[in-house]
């Protein structure tokens, strides 16, 4: 009895260590990976954000570059995988939220110094889609007013200084 | 009395010319209200009619201050740098309105430093988000700094009809000074003919070029047309947050090394080559300064890279190294790494050639910031006449020549003026870096940022973000304006409103 | 400025300025060995 509960003891620990290793690779703060670059450099990571921009596709390779909200990442990715990712990020578009394991480059040889992310399989956590802007009413409102404002400044300057 | 009326008077011509220069480059504003209406972003046509009417009103009640004196009073050399220093302030608050508007500027002085950024072609953003901007924002941001590369003050001048007598003086106080051709309004002319013929060559070649690494048609035509904008300008904005690094591509890095490299050059220069005399190339002073430096910076800069194991190969240290000291020197501050690399990466010795690139700057009468090429030169060349002169027996008088666009004598007068302004800027960059340290700032870093900030670069090493320090925020807009405008023009502003505010003071205490 | 003018002067400034950077890119290649 005591055996089997030391065993489920041993085993909850050995989950537990394994994850929070695995967890220590994911970088969801990617200044985290630059200011760490020289550490991380060549190891296999982990790392989620949104796709922005569009896919630029180089041949069999593409390159998607992912943003954590303030800095964005280049990942060089399988054309055919790149294909799984249908929104990018822009003015009221929010792109699809992806999970990228692959390995982590501080300065590419392949891509001329580039720090970027070769990867090996990607995962949609969350799909994108439009966003709507509301357009304030105040705005409308003071929009109409201002150009009156300027249309009738505008009538006087130049009625005023043609009869002169 | 009559004193106090004439005072009135200086303001009123300046008042008019300043009104013509706002509602000049307001009208501009016209442009993202059109993008935003074609692509839909009717938040963000809100936004610019409301700036727009801003700005238009401002500037038509400065010009009805005016009109009476206009054509009656003469546009003395203090009217003319007042006018260009003055429109710069005021078009810097009145253009941060579409930023302030849209919410992605943390606040009101966020704004106004990413326009003062712009106009002056630095090039340092404060805004966020700038992956979901809208396509009117980035617009409006990427005309900011291709206007302010030219000058307001020349998109004004080449549009106006009449009421040109004090054209030169106002085109000076912008911080040019060659004139074309006699004229300074066909001379406005020119430089915006040269800039609108390298725009439609540039667009297209990098239009084409985004399609090939992979932009989609419309996608890669604004990201064409943005980048000319901010290479020609040597601004260094970029529609996206990676800046350069986003296209992943050694294609579209170099063809935004040819749009900023010819974008540093004199428009005086680009004239004397388009009439003809490919020579000027050669036999400038400013092209052979920048070559020399230019080569002399990447050598070291690359030959440190290597050896110390930074890139692994030679087309990484070239596109790293040489593309960011080129990028440096030109002051445009078009970047493919992180701000933060070149603090944990590059080492002391790289950061501070990027330094010493970035201070020397472009050439004169360009986009470029900097002490300017033709100063450096000037520099140069005195001290080894000076040298001469001691050397040389006391009977014989030298004459000392450089060529820009045609043979010039190194008189002492030149020389000092020379001396003048690069001392103004090394003074500028001192307490920039100064005030980067007593906030915490490692000396490196904020001389860094210092000199970005004086030669109006736009590389950062990460000083620059929302979070920095309000009174650095403050000295960073001020030293991009006074570097953009060469000094005169502002200090005549300081010395008038003091002056002013001396005068009114006494008055005051008379009564 | 007639339009041929500025056609052989933007080609003479790109060339030229192309002339320069492979300058630089020759050096770089040389010193990254």
């Amino acid at each position: 009895m005591v055996k089997t509960f030391k065993t489920i003891i041993l085993i909850c620990i050995l989950v537990f260590s394994v994850s929070i290793t695995a967890m220590a690779l994911d970088y969801n703060n990617f200044n985290n990976l630059i200011e760490n670059s020289k550490k991380i450099d060549n190891n296999k990571i982990t790392l989620k954000g949104e796709a922005i921009g569009e896919a630029m596709n180089r041949g069999e390779y593409s390159w998607v570059n992912i943003s954590d909200g303030s800095t964005a990442m280049g990942i060089w990715i399988e054309t055919e995988q790149a294909r799984s990712i249908k929104n990018f990020g822009k003015y009221s578009y929010k792109g699809d939220i992806v999970e990228v394991s692959g390995t982590f480059n501080r300065a590419c040889a392949l891509h001329g110094g580039d720090m970027d992310i070769h990867a090996s399989s990607i995962k949609i956590i969350n799909t994108g889609g439009i966003i709507t802007i509301p357009i304030s009413n105040s705005k409308k409102n003071i929009a109409i007013v201002l150009t009156f404002i300027t249309i009738i400044l505008g009538f006087f300057y130049i009625r005023f200084y043609k009869s002169n | 009395m009559k004193k106090i009326i004439k005072n009135f008077d200086d303001f009123k011509i300046i008042n008019y010319y300043v009104g013509y220069v706002i509602i000049g480059t307001a009208s501009l504003m016209l442009i993202p209200i059109l993008t935003s209406l074609i692509f839909k972003e009717w938040s963000v046509v809100l936004d610019f009619i409301i700036s727009i009417n801003i700005a238009l009103t401002l500037g038509i009640f400065l010009m009805f201050t005016g009109k009476s004196k206009v054509d009656k009073v003469k546009v003395q050399w203090k009217h003319g740098l007042i006018i260009a220093s003055s429109s710069w302030l005021i078009l810097t608050l009145i253009c941060a309105v579409p930023y302030e508007l849209s919410g992605k500027t943390g606040s009101f002085l966020n704004a106004c430093f990413d326009v003062m950024s712009g106009f002056t072609t630095t090039g340092l953003v404060l805004t966020q988000d700038l992956d979901h901007l809208s396509l009117g924002l980035n617009m409006w941001r990427h005309i900011i700094t291709f206007v302010g590369g030219q000058g307001m003050v020349v998109l004004a001048l080449s549009f106006m009809v009449n009421h040109t007598l004090g054209a030169y003086k106002m085109y000076v106080g912008e911080g040019k000074d060659v004139e074309l051709v006699p004229n300074v309004k066909n001379t406005a002319r020119l430089i915006w003919k040269i800039s609108i013929v390298y725009l439609i060559v540039g667009t297209i070649m990098l239009w084409i070029n985004g399609m090939f690494i992979g932009l989609q048609p419309v996608s890669a035509f604004f990201h064409g047309l943005f980048i000319f904008m901010s290479a020609w300008s040597t601004g260094g904005f970029a529609p996206m947050s990676q800046n350069i690094l986003y296209y992943h591509s050694l294609s579209y890095e170099l063809l935004t090394m040819i749009f900023f490299v010819i974008g540093s050059l004199n428009f005086a220069l680009h004239y004397a080559v388009w009439q003809g005399s490919k020579k000027e190339i050669f036999k400038n002073i400013e092209t052979q300064s920048f070559f020399i430096t230019a080569l002399v910076i990447s050598f070291f800069t690359a030959l440190k890279l290597t050896n110390s194991g930074v890139y692994s190969n030679g087309i990484s240290v070239f596109r790293k190294g040489v593309y960011n000291v080129l990028s440096a020197h030109t002051t445009t501050g078009f970047g493919n790494l992180y701000a933060r690399q070149f603090a944990t990466e590059w080492g002391d010795f790289s950061v501070v050639m990027l330094i010493i690139a970035m201070l020397i700057g472009g050439s004169a009468c360009s986009t470029a910031g900097g002490f300017k090429g033709l100063r450096v030169g000037i520099v140069f060349k005195s001290i080894i006449a000076e040298v001469k002169k001691l050397l040389n027996s006391d009977r014989k008088i030298k004459v000392f020549k450089f060529h820009h666009i045609k043979d010039i004598v190194l008189e002492d007068a030149m020389v000092k003026s020379a001396y003048l302004i690069v001392t103004c800027y090394i003074i500028l960059f001192f307490i920039g870096t100064a005030i980067g340290t007593y906030y915490g700032y490692p000396v490196l870093s904020s001389a860094f940022e210092a000199a970005s900030v004086t030669g109006n670069v736009g590389l950062s090493i990460g000083v620059t973000t929302p979070s920095m320090p309000t009174v650095l925020k403050v000295y960073y807009i001020i030293a991009m304006y006074l570097g953009r405008l060469e000094f005169i023009s502002v200090f005549a502003l300081i010395g008038v409103t003091f002056g002013g505010i001396k005068r009114l003071w006494l008055k005051l205490l008379k009564q | 400025m007639t339009n041929k003018n500025i056609i052989h002067g933007v080609i003479t400034e790109i060339g030229y300025t192309l002339l320069f950077l492979f300058v630089l890119y020759i050096i770089n290649m040389i010193l990254a060995r």
